[in-house]
């Protein structure tokens, strides 16, 4: 036996300290003694102990080559096309100007009001159909992405109607979400849509107070009283409702405040119904990977006050609503096999122009686009097929790294845009990141241990 | 623009070349003058679009080796299809002269129904873990119908699995055809796509190989079989193992006269060796010899199945075999040969060789999988230098895991057996039987 290259040590008080491994998610209090036997890899201890740490991948067999396994789940995750997921931003423009929208920056100008049109939108339905079938994907998901998507509603109906009678047609499921600011998911635009969702996910930047002085009309008039009257539409509905909750060092002590008024239009309870802490995201950066000091400070800082808000939300009774735990959606530990959802076979990010893209926060910048989408064919940009088959478990210093099954081998473009070359790595901030959010995680879960 | 790494002339008559592309499977024919173009990068503008779109012309940033790889990595883990092959028995009752298997004199052990429910526990899982759109199983042995109680609770549970998971199911049954029976057929024909059944030809042919371990011949019986099969109208494959026309010509009128030919009948021929598995895999000579053969027959046996009139019933397999991409199926995650043991292979040849197992089966169908799995499944042609530079690698896919083990003593390793000398023989037999008038006396 051997110790498992995959462990992370976090001291916790008292002499203890915690050993967490990426590959499996698991996690061991251990003592200094045992601690210290697992980073010299001094096996000779009672065979108790031994099936345990074996059971959990603390320790492997000799012949056991973990770089290998990761690669085949990573190759699994990213090559296995059980699902083709279209993103379809139906168009850039939006009714809002959040101070803090990337794509105020990222969209190349001449893009910021396109919308698509109905001549592409058909062109992406049948792009849509082709690359299902050409996947054998089971399930289709289609996302309606912007700007603000319901600002081409004709455009969402076409696509969602079509698609989901093609999909019954040839038995595939059918699946599609909604991204949206909720001012314009009312009663006459849900009744045209809302048969076919079946998600729908919206943003609140805190109370009232704070929300409006973010997400704001082109007047600077606040849109939340309006957000939550069309929320209550969805109070009986079926699908599944997603909002995810911006915090920042301002509005983090008024969160209760949410909660409320989510409670009082009567979300509380509903099935299907999800929220979650999350910082705001400043303009330029990625959901996955901090690419500055700035953020990856901020992102820090959130740790410190993420898990009380998610404290805060147990402790009222929204346990049902939270998904945290390790490998679930919204964990403080990531669990990447593939570095982000985004970089698989099957996802595609088509913007209103008919450009592809992989990762939706850098569409709109035609630098990054993997194909074009031309009549009755797709033209594939070299660059498609370099960050596609990027593979981590290649790649220096990720084949050394402890926590590769974490991070999954970081950004493509991050790589890029530092190295000209997508098949390099550029860990940055990651690591750092990484382990914070581990202890976070473990400090949240098992607080007990880490009481002074 | 410049031309495609992949592609590769044939001359095939005085200024004549055949064009083709082994990455994008397209293929042209082209004068002396374009291939001087083509070569050293000066098409005239007229030709590009067409080479273009034959990926015969590509960008001059296209990485064509990254091209090939997304292709092997989508087919090697995209699971699209699960496939599974079970032995449910080594043991058979008949005592064919060249079975790799012995005739199930070396190995005769059978599943148990404990066995057999685990089996269909880790097919289950591996179902559910895929979400595969179909899942294919092929029962084999041995005789499968040997144990037909394992067949029964694997058909039942992969059926089961299927119909909820809304995937397709598609279960083949390899059989000698000697044991089935009326209610057999009844009892699985809801789960059966095919019934595969072996002839070596004609009556009197066939009954000195396919014969009894308590002797005598099988030919009678197996028409009977077939027979009922077709008056159920469950689909039938047979496999013909024709070594030359006139015993394939005898067999065919034969299953004419018994009124088969407008049944749910598929045929296709195949061909045997003479020699035995060990050689199989480290014989390349050998190897050849039988392939060359093989392409040789193959016109010569067409025209017998069209002249009888069974030209719609044959299965034909292209004979340039297209792009192949990955060597061979036993490279792709979620296909697996589980044998009686419930030890799992990734080849059906190797089943029984336990140094080529990746695991065994546990109770509740859970698996630890060794290190060779690991191997292989990490397996990428790209790290050998020698498919790197070559231009067959979409063809061939880097070869044999096995062969390349017991050749070079690492499954991390190239295994080119006779791909270099068959590649054009293949192209141009895929010509001469694609456009006779034109390419029919292609030397």
């Amino acid at each position: 036996m051997k110790v498992s290259r995959y462990n992370v040590f976090i001291e916790a008080e008292g002499g203890h300290s915690f050993v967490y491994n990426t590959m499996r998610g698991s996690i061991l209090a251990v003592d200094r003694e045992l601690r210290e036997r697992l980073e010299t890899n001094q096996l000779d201890i009672d065979p108790s102990f031994l099936n345990p740490l074996k059971k959990y991948g603390f320790i492997v067999e000799d012949d056991t080559d973990e770089l290998k396994i990761h690669r085949l789940k990573h190759n699994k995750a990213k090559y296995n096309t059980a699902r083709s997921s279209f993103l379809v931003f139906t168009t850039y423009a939006c009714n809002l100007c959040c101070p803090y929208c990337y794509e105020g920056t990222v969209v190349n100008p001449e893009y910021k009001s396109a919308i698509m049109s109905p001549e592409m939108t058909s062109r992406v339905v049948e792009f849509i159909e082709n690359q299902t079938l050409k996947n054998r994907s089971y399930t289709a998901g289609i996302g309606l992405y912007g700007g603000e998507p319901l600002l081409n509603l004709d455009c969402c109906e076409t696509i969602l109607r079509e698609v989901s009678e093609w999909c019954s047609s040839y038995h595939i499921q059918f699946y599609a979400t909604i991204t949206t600011n909720g001012t314009l998911l009312n009663e006459r635009t849900y009744k045209r849509i809302g048969k076919y969702l079946s998600s729908v996910h919206i943003t609140l930047d805190g109370p009232q107070k704070y929300h409006d002085k973010k997400r704001i009309k082109r007047d600077g008039s606040g849109t939340y009283a309006e957000i939550l009257n069309n929320l209550q539409l969805l109070k009986d509905t079926k699908e599944h409702l997603s909002i995810r909750i911006s915090v920042d060092k301002e509005n983090k002590h008024a969160m209760g405040e949410v909660l409320k008024d989510l409670e009082e239009i009567g979300l509380k309870g509903r099935p299907h119904f999800h929220i979650y802490f999350a910082q705001v995201v400043p303009q330029y950066a990625c959901l996955t990977f901090p690419t500055d000091t700035d953020y990856s400070q901020l992102m820090k800082e959130s740790l410190g006050y993420i898990p009380p808000l998610m404290k805060m939300a147990l402790t009222q009774g929204w346990g049902n609503h939270l998904a945290f735990d390790i490998g679930q959606e919204h964990s403080l530990i990531p669990a990447n096999v593939t570095s982000c959802d985004y970089v698989k076979h099957g996802m595609y990010a088509i913007d209103p122009l008919g450009d592809i893209y992989m990762c939706p926060a850098s569409a709109g910048d035609t630098q990054y686009r993997i194909g074009t989408l031309q009549k009755g064919a797709v033209e594939w940009c070299p660059s498609y097929y370099s960050i596609i088959t990027r593979d981590p478990s290649l790649i220096e210093p990720c084949t050394e790294c402890e926590l590769l099954p974490a991070c999954g081998g970081g950004c493509a473009v991050a790589s890029y845009l530092k190295y000209k070359d997508y098949s390099t790595t550029f860990c940055n901030f990651n690591k750092d990141i990484i382990y914070e959010r581990i202890e976070a995680y473990l400090t949240f879960k098992y607080p007990e241990k880490f009481e002074k | 623009m410049k031309p495609s790494f992949y592609n590769m002339v044939i001359p095939v008559e005085k200024n004549k070349f055949i064009l083709y592309n082994t990455l994008q499977d397209t293929i042209l024919l082209i004068d002396d003058e374009l291939k001087e173009a083509l070569e050293s990068n000066t098409v005239p503008k007229e030709y590009t679009p067409v080479l273009k779109k034959a990926g015969m012309l590509i960008h001059d940033d296209t990485r064509e080796d990254l091209i090939y790889q997304f292709m092997y990595y989508s087919r090697k883990y995209g699971a699209s299809n699960t496939y599974f092959i079970v032995l449910p028995t080594y043991a058979c009752n008949l005592a064919c002269p060249y079975c790799y298997e012995k005739a199930g004199t070396v190995l005769s052990h059978s599943m148990d129904a404990e066995t057999a429910e685990s089996a269909s526990l880790f097919m289950k899982t591996v179902v559910k873990e895929n979400r595969s759109s179909s899942i294919l199983l092929k029962l084999y042995g041995g005789e499968p119908l040997l144990n037909s109680e394992a067949v029964f609770t694997i058909c039942d549970a992969l059926s089961e699995c299927a119909q909820k998971s809304g995937a397709g199911f598609y279960s083949v049954l390899q059989t000698n055809g000697t044991l089935i029976t009326e209610d057999i057929i009844d009892r699985l024909a809801a789960h059966l796509w095919t019934v595969e059944i072996t002839l070596e030809g004609d009556k009197e042919y066939h009954n000195t190989i396919r014969v009894y371990k308590k002797g005598g011949g099988t030919y009678e019986d197996i028409m009977n079989a077939v027979q009922l099969l077709l008056t159920k109208n469950i689909h039938t494959a047979l496999r013909i193992n024709a070594s030359d026309s006139h015993h394939l010509d005898v067999l065919l009128k034969d299953l004419k006269e018994r009124g088969f030919q407008d049944k749910r009948l598929s045929l296709y021929i195949t061909q045997t060796s003479d020699f035995g598995l060990n050689q199989f895999f480290t014989d390349d000579v050998l190897c050849l010899r039988d392939e060359k053969k093989s392409i040789a027959l193959i016109p010569e046996l067409r025209d017998v199945v069209e002249k009888n009139g069974f030209r719609q019933n044959l299965t034909t397999y292209d004979s340039l075999q297209r792009k192949k991409v990955l060597p061979c199926n036993s490279e792709k995650r979620g296909m697996y040969v589980i044998d009686p043991y419930n030890d799992v292979y990734l080849c059906f040849f190797t089943a029984g060789q336990k140094e080529f197992s990746c695991g065994t089966i546990g109770r509740g169908g859970t698996i630890l999988w060794n290190p060779y799995f690991y191997e292989v499944m990490s397996r990428n042609p790209l790290e050998f230098a020698e498919c790197r530079h070559c231009v067959l690698l979409p063809m061939c896919g880097g070869g044999c895991h096995i062969r390349a083990y017991n050749q070079k003593g690492t499954y991390l390793a190239s295994h080119c057996g006779n791909i270099k000398e068959l590649a054009e023989e293949r192209i141009k037999s895929y010509l001469r039987q694609k456009y006779p008038e034109r390419f029919g006396g292609l030397k």
